[in-house]
């Protein structure tokens, strides 16, 4: 008896730990994985060497394969918090690069 | 996330497509329907089955062009723009067409059309019926809800669809090995195979369909990079890449058109060989008007309009609108025309229908596995007595309600089509309420359990199966005069019907089987188990029973 | 079109068939002994020449777009073909143990 609580309070934490995980990167992989993508997509538009409607064009057509791969980092890699950190960097890179271009 | 990568992977690749795959599975049907959008149309309007399809070449162009013209200004001469259609390999026929001026609060006028027969009579009186673009629009724009939010719920779901694919392809180690191997009745190991099969056979045009259909949307799903370049302003993007002509403002004199027999030997020269699409005439009895002629361009998979300007009263050449100057337009231009497959004759538009059919199979078969699956865990739980869990029992309706019941919505709407009087004014809403009738009464009795496969696989395939005899009573035509007269387009449908309607019946057939096979086996009953009143449950364990006998 | 389709259906139609028979039991199944291990490579190399000799001459007679379009269509239409006939051969041979 003692031990099967035992067990089911482990596995009981052990699933909010994996609750946690899943919300935890779902959102990385959305809601942080698009603004990420959108900013990235802003910024090759502006730099792109080439015309402007070509470029925004471009930009636009590769952000979801953009989207996608970031969607799956989001999932594979080993901890949350690095998910977040390349996200981070990227939508900070992407912001002042267009700050500059513009 | 789990402890290696393929778990992870593997995780993913069920749950992005578990979570969206009803959804998904509505967007590829009505998708894959959007193939023979133009044959379902006609098909829907048997006033046009007799003497009505024609070919381009068999055409006196000069007096089709002056009959039209004669016709719209007698029909309609306050119309905003006259439309004279010749016949291509999508619209077999010819027609004059005309908008209205906008009222307020429209973005477009209304349009009309009346159909020029071979004996040179018009048909101007045809039955309402929103055709085969509601497959079409249905296939982004869902229906009964606001556009938008339909566009961002299939964006996210082509998304996940996306996602589904990556991972799939990681997941699978052998992708070229074995997959010939479509072993069946062997429960969840069959659904896993026609799952890979339908998957790795069609797996180009998985990808290509679903990461284009993301670029067809892309201005909505991504504007960030319009954002930076141009404020936002869609329409200064769009007049860099595609050279569309300026629309002639109305002058307020009035002018006369010049006859278009007049221009046509300029427009056979201009075209180089290609045909004439059709020709429209902007403001056509104002000083300022314009006359466009829109040429075909079937030899390539780029969706996009080649035309030619003149000037209304004097007949003038004012230049031509080519292809996209942009290199990337071009690029865009082909990725659009890749998913809507605008270019294909018909040996590839059936592929591109059965590649569409594939797609089916694949959401239905994940979907089907994965309830296999979830019930096979629950098994010796249910065995003694227990109620299948809630997920369990959503994801079975869900499947049975979803996956018989498009078939039987799509077959429920062409049976309205001809069954509705033509003149009833409330038709042409009428129809589409029925197909959603037939989608909503199959998930209900999926839910309440008072259908099983085999009945629903049944009615739909009994359904299909009554379309051509049901055009054959409702038409001029039938499967056979058509095909004898050679209107392949009208007796396609009919055709499609039939193997549909076919296909749906073996599929019936086969859950028959499958339960005769486990005659004396008390385990494993067919019949959907519904966690509803007692009642219920006593109604159907006795229909159990009887499908045991 | 026409008459590029027959000899694309058929070099993709043989592809797949010997594709099919570089696997190890289908190759048993259907000739009725087993393949050394050689013959696996060598029918799977043929598999891949024919594919390619079919690429070609998509993309020769069509544009790129076009060709590749073509391409990719008719191997999923014969693959499935074959994976269809192969399925069938299997229900039959299901079945006739119960008819006897």
């Amino acid at each position: 008896m003692h031990t099967q609580s035992a067990i089911s309070l482990t596995s009981m934490r052990q699933k909010h730990g994996h609750t946690f995980t899943v919300i935890n990167r779902t959102l990385a992989a959305l809601v942080g994985g698009y603004l990420a993508t959108a900013s990235c997509a802003a910024l090759l538009a502006l730099i792109l060497p080439m015309s402007t409607a070509d470029s925004t064009l471009l930009a636009m057509m590769l952000s979801f394969a953009l989207w996608a791969s970031l969607a799956i980092y989001a999932f594979a890699a080993k901890s949350g918090t690095r998910v977040w950190i390349l996200l981070a960097t990227l939508i900070a890179i992407s912001l002042v690069g267009v700050g500059a271009a513009q | 996330m789990k402890e290696s990568f393929f778990r992870t992977m593997t995780w993913l690749h069920t749950w992005t497509g578990l979570l969206v795959c009803w959804l998904l599975m509505l967007i590829f049907f009505a998708g894959t329907l959007s193939y023979y959008r133009y044959e379902i149309n006609l098909w829907m309007k048997p006033e046009l089955h007799t003497n009505v399809l024609q070919q381009y070449q068999d055409l006196d162009l000069a007096q089709t062009l002056v009959q039209g013209q004669t016709y719209l200004a007698d029909t309609a001469p306050g119309a905003k723009t006259w439309m004279l259609r010749l016949p291509t390999h999508r619209l077999p026929f010819v027609g004059y067409a005309w908008m209205d001026a906008p009222k307020e609060g429209e973005r477009r006028g209304k349009f009309h059309e009346h159909i020029v027969t071979t004996e040179g009579e018009m048909i101007s009186d045809v039955r309402a019926t929103k055709g085969g673009h509601f497959f079409y629009r249905l296939h982004f724009d869902l229906h009964y809800l606001p556009v938008p939010l339909a566009r961002y719920l299939v964006g996210f779901a082509t998304m996940f669809m996306l996602l589904a694919i990556i991972t799939g392809i990681v997941i699978h180690k052998r992708i070229f090995k074995d997959f010939f191997a479509l072993r069946l009745k062997k429960g969840p190991r069959s659904w896993l195979d026609s799952h890979t099969l339908s998957s790795v056979l069609a797996l180009p045009y998985h990808l290509m369909i679903t990461y284009t259909g993301l670029i067809t949307l892309m201005f909505m799903y991504m504007p960030s990079a319009m954002e930076a370049t141009y404020d936002g302003n869609r329409k200064a993007l769009q007049k860099e890449i595609t050279p569309v002509s300026t629309p002639a403002k109305p002058s307020g004199t009035p002018g006369e058109l010049v006859s278009l027999s007049t221009i046509l030997p300029s427009v056979l020269e201009q075209a180089e060989g290609k045909p004439i699409r059709d020709i429209r005439i902007q403001n056509p009895l104002d000083a300022n008007s314009q006359i466009q002629v829109v040429l075909r361009n079937d030899s390539r998979v780029a969706d996009h309009e080649y035309q030619l300007l003149y000037q209304g009263t004097s007949g003038e050449f004012i230049g031509k609108v080519g292809d996209s100057p942009s290199s990337m337009g071009k690029a865009y231009d082909t990725m659009i025309g890749l998913h809507a497959g605008r270019f294909a004759e018909p040996t590839l538009r059936f592929a591109l229908f059965l590649s569409g059919v594939l797609g089916c199979v694949m959401i239905a078969s994940g979907t089907l596995l994965w309830s296999k699956k979830l019930r096979q865990k629950q098994q010796k739980q249910i065995d003694q007595g227990a109620r299948p869990s809630l997920g369990l029992y959503i994801t079975e309706s869900l499947n049975l309600g979803v996956i018989a019941g498009l078939p039987i919505a799509a077959a429920s709407y062409l049976w309205a089509n001809r069954l509705l009087s033509a003149d009833y004014a409330g038709r042409y809403d009428a129809e589409i309420n029925l197909f959603f009738t037939g989608l909503g009464v199959t998930l209900l009795l999926a839910f309440l359990g008072r259908i099983n496969w085999r009945g629903a696989l049944l009615t739909g395939g009994l359904m299909w199966l009554g379309i051509p005899v049901l055009n054959a009573l409702t038409s001029s035509e039938n499967l056979i005069t058509n095909i004898v007269k050679g209107q392949w387009f009208i007796a396609w449908i009919d055709l499609l019907a039939l193997m549909v309607g076919g296909l749906m019946l073996l599929a019936a057939s086969y859950c028959k089987r499958k339960i005769d096979n486990k005659v004396g086996n008390k385990h494993k009953t067919k019949v959907q188990d519904a966690p509803t009143t007692n009642s219920v449950k006593a109604a159907e364990s006795a229909q159990a029973i009887k499908e045991h006998v | 079109m026409v008459s590029i389709l027959l000899p694309l259906t058929a070099l993709n139609l043989s592809a797949f068939v010997i594709f099919a028979l570089s696997s190890f039991s289908t190759y048993r199944e259907l000739l009725g002994r087993a393949p050394t291990e050689n013959t696996g490579k060598l029918l799977k190399i043929a598999a891949a020449l024919l594919l390619t000799a079919s690429l070609w001459l998509c993309v020769a007679s069509k544009s790129w777009g076009l060709g590749l379009l073509l391409w990719f269509g008719n191997m999923t239409m014969t693959a499935l073909l074959v994976a269809l006939l192969l399925t069938l051969r299997d229900e039959l041979k299901r079945k006739k143990p119960k008819r006897r």
